[in-house]
């Protein structure tokens, strides 16, 4: 808990609230796959806290790196 | 025998003494100081003007606070008289020149510390408390109505006059009254004794009030003050706690007095105590902190301005997993590290890890030594607590004491505390957090979850190795808090994994559950009943298969608790209501709302933080009554608290389900669940 700046995951809160408006005109299919986005987007608030890293780019290194253990995983499932 | 165990008043202390069960009393006189410091010429004025006074004795002195020698003026005088002396002092230094000492500290701790006394003194900390004689007063009332009575355990009569003389007796008889006053019960109780013409020591009512800690909005009810006995609250915080005997060891180890040691917060206690050190070593106590927070860039603001490290679980079902938990972290790092107001730098000493500051260390720091003997005392109890319930007790005490004591560190008017030791403090912790798991890493574990002071760890390595390295590393005792066959982290609203609501099952049949119903005082006993039924049920599976074969059985309760709700008693469905605002700063009519409304109508005015039991008979219409009040139970309110009471075992079976037959864990990283 921060003495008296935000913490991560307080800034990633603010942030996801700005970007949960865009949901309003979006396709509810595209909905569900932004969602998961919000959430990998979320995911990683103490190794972005500990790096000092403003929380939006903190957000989306996550949300990067996410997209990329998913690509390795399903590529690992389909060479078993 | 003389045995202290109270002292009171300010100019006279009285001293209260235990002899053979009966109290005896001795006054003192208490002449006391203050400590004036400035620049030559400011001291210089000040003199002139106390020449002026004819009464005022003073003289010039050499004193040293936490950061070195001082010189200044002495002035003796009564403690009464130390009030008016500031303000005219205040007016002299034209309210900033001047700086003064010791001039707001308790008589009585001061009396008690100055010449080396101790309250309820043990010869051995294993050695049990010697109290006077004790009476306790409990009620429960409807509206302005005493329903029933229980004085020191027994059931009496709340119609019958004998009772009422029956409470006098004893409360004439004894030296320490513990009475529950959370609904007035007790004034209620003195109120009719009085009327009655029945004798009683004086007392007068000390009115409560709400206040905010750590986000939370608290209530401090009325409390009743009683010449010549010690009146202790039920519901006050270090007493519903750790008991008497855990009362006694805050009383004993900040020589703060008992009574008054009820009424305060551990984090008050904690700072007495380092008065009273203070006291002891003969450094001088600030009245108003000067050491404000030095300057530091916005960079360096962001970089320091942090709490402790919280990793972010993946929700799923982990087995064979370790929490492995440092000891009293923050107190230790303290201690260990030797943080101090007047050790942390910016020039010499040890680099402290993620910080602009350094620690010297060729000197031991105030509030390290303040500390070593609370944390040694402390990890002292932690060892023995199993021996006896009073040592569990006491060590329940000390542990609050030591957690608030690093809070006060970073508050602005703590007399030993600066936001940098604080920071220093939360800084090295997460430092010791990561080399923990670095360490526990490259020892073939897996960490999968870490809260400020622990970390829960997969794999098959050497525990005990690991542990010794990370003490030897960091500097701080870290022990092994449980072993379990599986620990089930549970999904926040967002899908991501919730950081403090878990489930495990230690290899030894005991479970530890976090956040979850059965650890919950806002819901209806009928869900804490569920879950524990629940744990029953899993209580020997300790794989994954061993848990999906109890499917069927768990159905079955699952299916009693929604379709016969109604066989179950009325208490199950009592709410714990707790306002955290004013009834008419809610917006919504929501059940603290409806609730206040109803006390309201009933004649009690319910302030914020004030807990009150009720139960929900209509919630279509908003009737709530109170939980001993008429109506019957609305169930379809209910059934929503136990559908969701459902959910972390549903999630367990539907994890155990996934891990089943692999020998591995099955956590949920984003879209699928992985097995590990």
């Amino acid at each position: 808990m921060g003495r008296s700046t935000p913490t991560v995951r307080q800034s990633t809160n603010s942030i996801v609230e700005k970007y949960a408006r865009m949901k309003t005109c979006m396709r509810s299919t595209d909905i569900e796959i932004f969602e998961e986005l919000i959430r990998m987007g979320r995911k990683h608030s103490p190794e972005v806290s500990e790096a000092g890293l403003d929380a939006e780019t903190g957000f989306t290194l996550s949300a990067l790196l996410e997209i990329l253990k998913l690509i390795r995983s399903v590529s690992e499932r389909d060479h078993d | 025998m003389n045995y202290l165990f109270n002292a009171s008043g300010r100019d006279r202390i009285t001293l209260w003494y235990l002899d053979n069960r009966s109290i005896r009393k001795k006054s003192v006189p208490n002449r006391t100081w203050i400590f004036v410091t400035g620049a030559v010429h400011d001291l210089e004025f000040l003199s002139g003007q106390l020449d002026e006074v004819e009464w005022i004795r003073y003289s010039w002195d050499e004193r040293r606070d936490i950061y070195g020698l001082l010189k200044g003026i002495r002035i003796d005088l009564n403690p009464s008289c130390i009030r008016r002396m500031v303000e005219a002092i205040d007016v002299i230094g034209l309210g900033r020149k001047l700086m003064v000492y010791n001039a707001d500290i308790n008589p009585s701790l001061r009396y008690l510390s100055e010449n080396n006394l101790t309250l309820f003194p043990l010869e051995s900390p294993d050695f049990l408390d010697i109290v006077p004689e004790i009476t306790q007063i409990e009620a429960t009332t409807y509206g302005k109505e005493l329903k029933s009575i229980v004085l020191d355990g027994k059931h009496i009569d709340p119609s019958r006059r004998e009772s009422y003389a029956g409470i006098a007796h004893r409360i004439q008889e004894s030296g320490i009254v513990i009475y529950g006053n959370y609904g007035k019960q007790t004034e209620m109780i003195l109120e009719r004794i009085g009327r009655m013409g029945i004798d009683i020591p004086g007392y007068r009512i000390i009115r409560g009030n709400s206040y905010e800690s750590y986000g939370q909005v608290h209530y401090n009810c009325n409390r009743i003050s009683m010449s010549g006995r010690l009146c202790i609250e039920s519901s006050s915080f270090t007493f519903s706690e750790a008991g008497l005997p855990g009362l006694i060891e805050v009383s004993r180890i900040s020589s703060v007095p008992l009574e008054t040691a009820s009424v305060i917060t551990p984090g008050t206690a904690v700072s007495s105590m380092e008065v009273s050190f203070a006291l002891k070593k003969g450094v001088l106590v600030p009245l108003y902190k000067n050491d404000h927070e030095a300057e530091k860039t916005v960079r360096e603001l962001i970089a320091t301005d942090r709490g402790g490290l919280v990793l972010q679980p993946d929700p799923g079902l982990y087995r064979n997993v370790y929490e492995i938990d440092f000891s009293s972290m923050y107190p230790s790092i303290i201690v260990r590290h030797n943080l101090s107001p007047e050790t942390i730098t910016r020039g010499v000493g040890q680099e402290i890890p993620g910080t602009p500051y350094r620690v010297r260390t060729d000197r031991t720091g105030f509030l390290s030594e303040a500390l070593s003997h609370l944390l040694s005392r402390r990890l002292y109890y932690k060892s023995i607590r199993d021996r006896e319930h009073i040592y569990a007790q006491r060590d329940t005490a000390l542990k609050w004491m030591l957690l608030t004591s690093f809070g006060y560190t970073g508050y602005k008017n703590a007399k030993f505390g600066r936001i940098e030791v604080h920071e220093s403090i939360t800084s090295t912790g997460r430092w010791a957090m990561t080399r923990s798991m670095r360490i526990a890493e490259s020892m073939g574990f897996k960490v999968i979850h870490g809260i400020v002071d622990s970390l829960w760890i997969e794999g098959d390595g050497d525990v005990d190795t690991l542990l010794e390295k990370i003490r030897e590393e960091t500097r701080i005792d870290i022990v092994m808090d449980g072993h379990y066959a599986w620990i089930l982290f549970l999904p926040s609203r967002s899908g991501i994994g919730a950081l403090n609501r878990y489930l495990g099952l230690r290899t030894d049949g005991t479970y530890k559950a976090r956040g979850i119903e059965v650890r919950r005082s806002d819901v209806p006993d009928i869900c804490r009943k569920f879950q524990m039924e629940a744990m029953k049920l899993f209580e020997n599976c300790f794989t994954p298969e061993a848990i999906v074969s109890k499917r069927g059985k768990y159905k079955v309760l699952k299916d009693r608790y929604t379709n016969s709700m109604h066989t179950f008693p009325e208490e199950d469905f009592y709410i714990n209501v707790s306002p955290s605002r004013r009834m008419e700063e809610y917006g919504v009519n929501n059940i603290s709302r409806i609730v206040m409304k109803k006390w309201k109508s009933m004649g009690h005015e319910i302030s914020p933080g004030e807990n009150v039991s009720v139960k929900v008979v209509n919630w279509k219409m908003r009737v709530v009554e109170p939980a001993s009040g008429k109506g019957s139970i609305d169930y379809a309110f209910y059934r929503k608290y136990v559908l969701r009471a459902f959910e972390a075992f549903d999630y367990l079976v539907e994890c155990a389900a996934r891990a089943q037959g692999s020998g591995k864990s099955a956590y949920k990283g984003l879209y699928f669940f992985s097995e590990n």
